[in-house]
């Protein structure tokens, strides 16, 4: 099935944009082992086309990175 | 000697090779499994108005359209992927049929930069704020509780990656050597096991 009839099906064809997010998301993720603290407008902006995915997975970065900090 | 996985493994190579029937033999061989681990896991408000058969075909159709890309891959077992989209299916079903807002949070998250609200005291606002307040002890421990609650609810393979990975900050090289996963995988897998958690965060924010 070519990827226009998976439209005209109504699937999702999110691969290369998930594929890309998920890229993104293990960045965040490096920076923040590093102990960066994630300026999360500048990510936003650093990555308009994902930004609202982003702004979805924040909490859940954050809260993993400070239960992290909880436990220590 | 041709056991049961030496029999999948030709299935397997078969349909890699294009094979209709192999590719249909995998997904509709899987059907029964996937209904019982979806009606297990579909939200009870959910479960009177929605069909757990309609939601497995949906699965198996996203899974068939995908199926040359995981095969081509194969980041994880068969079965495990499989569970992977009926996962991401029920995550998006519970959109679709339960949430009827966004979460401030996102709103928090472009305004303020920092989320530095945290007047509703949400679960997600006091996280998303960057309070060093003497009274942010007591505060921790009741977030270090309620994100252990949390966490429960995703399945295994997401509560050890997000452990490693997010809360004890692994590399993922390491992670990928203890898990048994490439590199690879460990990165893709991440995404889902985040948006998992992210909609446990919001059935928590909505029974606040």
């Amino acid at each position: 099935m070519s990827g226009d009839d998976s439209r005209r099906n109504g699937m999702e064809t999110s691969e290369p944009l998930d594929d890309d997010l998920a890229r993104i998301v293990d960045e965040l993720a490096e920076r923040r082992r590093r102990g960066e603290t994630l300026d999360w407008p500048a990510c936003l902006r650093q990555h308009p086309r994902h930004a609202a995915a982003l702004k979805e997975l924040a909490p859940a970065i954050e809260i993993l990175a400070k239960f992290g900090e909880t436990k220590k | 000697m041709d056991g049961p996985l030496d029999n999948f493994d030709l299935v397997l190579q078969s349909a890699s090779a294009g094979d209709i029937s192999a590719m249909a033999h995998l997904l509709t061989g899987e059907r029964g499994a996937l209904n019982q681990f979806v009606a297990t896991r579909l939200d009870k408000r959910l479960a009177a108005r929605l069909d757990v058969g309609d939601i497995v075909q949906d699965v198996l159709i996203e899974a068939a359209c995908k199926l040359p890309d995981y095969l081509d891959r194969r980041p994880l077992p068969f079965t495990a992927w499989l569970q992977c989209l009926a996962l991401e299916r029920l995550a998006h079903v519970h959109r679709t049929h339960i949430r009827t807002k966004k979460r401030s949070v996102c709103r928090e998250v472009a305004q303020s930069g920092a989320g530095e609200d945290s007047s509703n005291g949400s679960l997600v606002s006091r996280v998303m704020s960057r309070d060093k307040t003497p009274s942010s002890y007591v505060a921790g421990k009741e977030l270090y509780e309620q994100v252990a609650q949390l966490m429960k609810g995703l399945p295994e393979c997401d509560q050890e990656l997000l452990r490693l990975r997010f809360i004890e900050q692994h590399p993922v090289k390491a992670i990928a050597t203890s898990l048994g996963l490439t590199q690879e995988a460990v990165r893709m897998r991440q995404l889902p096991a985040l948006r998992r958690l992210r909609e446990l965060l919001d059935d928590g924010e909505e029974t606040r």
